[in-house]
């Protein structure tokens, strides 16, 4: 069984704690509590290991805290008869309904600590994909510094080993040389990842490209030559997701869309090659956390996701 | 040998005194009881002593004044004896008696002769009362005094114990046997001796065979010098012991677990219960023990957390130690699982006081529960209280108190129906109405023993909160009850589908309630 918090593979036996007469579940390597709900319904609800890996100021955190809003806000339960999602701790807790308390406020998460971050945990239930399925996120958010050396990944990011699915993200609208930097940081998890002893080949690689709605700021050719992907961000609200088949028919053909965006308009095809080479398979994707571009720290309008479930289903999609 | 037979008070006093590891403790409560009169069973031994002696004196006169009629001499020695010495020990004191017993440090000769002397009525002298100080040794005149006394009460008795011995082995033996033996029961390195000795006539025998028929008569004065014989030889072996063994008398404080060794630790309840009485009786217990109850009473009423207490089971002071002793047992079902340490580790120097305080709150909570444990409920977590077992390796305590935290201290009397609301317009922890406990939902940190959940006021998230909590329940029991559980929902609570899918997967059942 998987420790959410060390991540190491451990048996966790119920033990008796201070203060507590029914028996809670420990960690034998860190000594934490796991939750029950997770303990013992991990058979039926494994775990899906959702890391989001970018430099500093790429999104990671807005797109998580964009994701609870949407996994709690939106209504997903209206278009997908038995699903739901639960928190399964305190601290879960405490994050998503924080997070959804503050874009609700208009307001955006702080930039996150250069640490090893504690998982949120969520519950997903009968998500309607080819067959119904049922996982337990373990969502794990760390500062951007460290991804900028294979041994700060090493140190802080040590939670990617164990994703099935690795997600980069990339705020293309705030770097310079996109194709570089792209490159940079795909080294650098390689790298990482390495020095971690992990297995990249048995791994999968989703790219995102964050702060979408700003694309045609960035890139001219957006509106024209790409005008398919920007109809397809603006496209993306909860009532496409009425038809699951449908909407990942549509995902993979903007996958194949935004491959090409990225060998043409961004002259990233060594970035291609090294994915494709390493990975076992690589999709694109393309999300907008808020809609609209925040001004000063606060959303001058009230925050709408687009395609922020996009990410999350192509790793639920490769979980098997 | 028993504890007093006075009053319940003295007895819990004596048994805490028998049982106790704080030598302090043992020494104040000693001063309760030990200037009281012994009973008749300590003074058996004395008049038995007395018996023995007598009836050897009755038989020394006997032989002078008539040969044939030694029988009624020695009975009328033996009853004259044992009513001397009943009657000298009547006032006898537990503190007199106590030392008597108690040995020296230094050779066994020494001791068993002091020891003897003391348990005749004539050792009054060698006896005193039990102080922790250094006591006074005895001066070397008096224990060659006291090896006097014991020839003329201790020799004649171990000598006439011999002259059995001999008679019981063979009665045609010589009769030095009988005086040989007597002085065996005085030092038993001697044992090599006597049998050398017996090496030694044998051979004599052989050689001289003309001294067999001097020495094998069986004339009731050839036993009677046997007996003096060896009583002499106790004697100077005693005197040499003695001046030998001047050392401090320990008052009794090794030679307890000779005492009541039946008897169990009274329980801390019934030890308090005692002092009172000492004090409701005695001015000097008054003195000394009242304002360290009223320290503990104070105490009781702002008791500190089981860790702090534990630690100060080993404090410099025996007041605290007292205190800290009495609260950990006060504080019951909170204390079991810090006690459990101590008891479980077999080095610790705790561990007999952890199990005599898991014994006590066994036993307390069991008194004052179990006849109505399923009528209460814990106002901290509301949960009811019930038996709880902790299995310790060799044995499994058994104790009552909350099913969740553990406490025992205090619980509400509600025996009917529980059911949880959450409703944040609800200030209160709980309250009752229309024979239902309402407990308020918003406020548990633990789960409730609960059969029924009204949402009243209450967002999605205060809703997945309470989910949360007790979906990662571990208590098996809980975990059936709210799956049969009833979930109302009152229509004018607007909860998200999202929020509804999960009240349905944890409660059986799943209704709108209210207009």
């Amino acid at each position: 069984m998987l420790c959410p918090f060390c991540l190491a593979e451990v048996k966790l036996n119920a033990e008796k704690v201070a203060g507590r007469m029914t028996p809670v579940y420990l960690c034998p390597e860190c000594n934490e509590q796991v939750p029950a709900l997770y303990t013992q319904g991990y058979r039926n609800y494994p775990p899906v290991v959702v890391s989001a890996i970018g430099f500093r100021q790429h999104g990671k955190t807005v797109y998580f805290s964009s994701l609870f809003y949407a996994l709690k806000k939106l209504p997903l339960a209206d278009y997908w008869p038995t699903f739901y999602t639960m928190a399964l701790n305190e601290d879960s807790l405490d994050t998503v309904y924080g997070n959804v308390r503050m874009l609700e406020g208009g307001e955006l998460p702080y930039s996150t600590p250069k640490n090893f971050p504690r998982p949120t945990m969520l519950r997903l239930e009968d998500v309607p994909l080819f067959r119904h399925v049922d996982y337990t996120l373990l969502c794990y958010d760390t500062g951007g510094e460290c991804f900028e050396r294979p041994t700060q990944l090493v140190q802080f990011a040590g939670f990617v080993r164990r994703a099935r699915t690795a997600m980069l993200l990339f705020s293309l609208t705030d770097m310079e040389d996109p194709a570089g930097e792209m490159f940079r940081l795909l080294n650098t998890y390689l790298v990482g990842m390495g020095e971690l002893g992990a297995r990249i080949e048995e791994q999968s690689l989703v790219v995102v490209y964050t702060k979408a709605d700003r694309m045609a700021v960035r890139f001219p050719s957006w509106s024209t030559a790409w005008h398919d992907l920007e109809e397809y961000l603006l496209a993306g609200s909860v009532e496409s997701l009425a038809q699951p088949r449908g909407y990942i028919r549509q995902m993979e053909r903007v996958s194949g869309r935004l491959n090409d965006f990225t060998r043409e308009e961004l002259q990233a095809g060594e970035f291609l090659n090294a994915a494709r080479r390493n990975f076992r398979g690589v999709a694109f994707t393309i999300v907008s956390a808020l809609g609209a571009e925040p001004s000063d720290g606060r959303m001058p309008v009230h925050v709408a996701p687009r395609r922020i479930l996009d990410p999350l289903l192509w790793m639920i999609k490769w979980q098997g | 040998m028993g504890g007093p037979t006075g009053s319940d008070w003295q007895q819990v006093i004596w048994r805490t005194w028998r049982n106790t590891d704080d030598r302090a403790l043992a020494t104040y409560l000693l001063d309760l009881v030990v200037d009281g009169p012994v009973g008749p069973w300590p003074r058996l031994p004395i008049g038995a002593i007395g018996a023995v002696a007598g009836a050897f004196a009755g038989l020394l006169v006997g032989l002078f004044a008539s040969q044939a009629k030694l029988l009624p001499w020695t009975l009328g020695g033996a009853l004259a004896g044992e009513c001397a010495g009943l009657l000298f020990s009547r006032r006898l004191t537990w503190g007199q008696w106590l030392a008597r017993l108690s040995p020296d440090e230094g050779t066994e000769g020494g001791g068993s002769a002091r020891a003897l002397l003391r348990l005749s009525i004539l050792g009054r002298r060698a006896g005193s009362r039990p102080r922790l100080s250094a006591e006074s040794a005895m001066s070397p005149v008096l224990t060659a005094l006291a090896g006097l006394l014991f020839m003329l009460c201790g020799g004649p008795a171990f000598g006439t114990a011999g002259v059995a011995v001999g008679g019981a082995l063979a009665a045609a033996r010589i009769s030095y046997i009988g005086g040989l033996a007597g002085t065996l029961l005085i030092l038993p390195p001697l044992v090599v001796l006597a049998l050398l000795g017996e090496l030694g006539m044998a051979l004599l025998f052989l050689a001289r065979p003309e001294l067999r028929p001097l020495l094998l008569r069986e004339s009731p004065l050839s036993w009677s010098i046997g007996g003096i014989v060896g009583g002499l030889a106790g004697f100077v072996i005693g005197a040499l012991c003695g001046l030998s063994a001047v050392r401090r008398s320990e008052y009794a404080w090794e030679w307890r677990a000779l005492w009541s060794w039946w008897r169990e630790m009274p329980r801390s309840d019934e030890l308090e219960a005692a002092l009172r009485q000492a004090c409701a009786v005695n001015e000097q217990a008054r003195e000394r023990w009242s304002p360290l109850l009223s320290r503990l009473e104070e105490h009781k009423g702002r008791l500190g957390s089981p860790a702090d207490l534990v630690a100060a089971l080993q404090h410099g002071d025996w007041e605290q130690r007292f205190i800290a002793r009495h609260a950990l047992a006060a504080l019951g079902g909170e204390a079991v699982e810090r006690l459990e340490q101590e008891a479980r580790d077999s080095r610790s120097a705790l561990r007999r006081t952890a199990l005599w305080l898991l014994d006590n709150i066994a036993d307390e909570t069991a008194a004052r529960l179990a006849g109505r444990a399923n009528r209460l409920l814990c106002p901290r977590c509301m949960a009811r209280c019930g038996e709880i077992s902790v299995n310790m390796g060799d044995y499994l305590l058994t104790y009552y108190g909350c099913r969740s935290c553990g406490q025992s201290r205090e619980f509400l009397e509600w025996p009917g129906e529980v059911a949880v609301v959450l409703d944040s317009r609800m200030e209160a922890a709980y309250r009752p109405a229309e024979g239902i406990l309402w407990v308020n939902g918003l406020r548990c940190r633990l789960p409730p023993d609960a059969h029924r959940i009204d949402i009243a006021h209450a967002t999605d998230e205060e809703v997945e909160r309470f989910a949360v909590l007790l979906a990662n329940d571990t208590n098996p029991e809980r975990q059936v009850r709210y799956r049969n559980a009833a979930c109302y929902v009152e229509k004018g609570c607007s909860l998200s589908e999202n929020t509804l899918r999960i009240l349905e997967r944890l409660f059986g059942r799943i209704e709108s309630a209210g207009p």
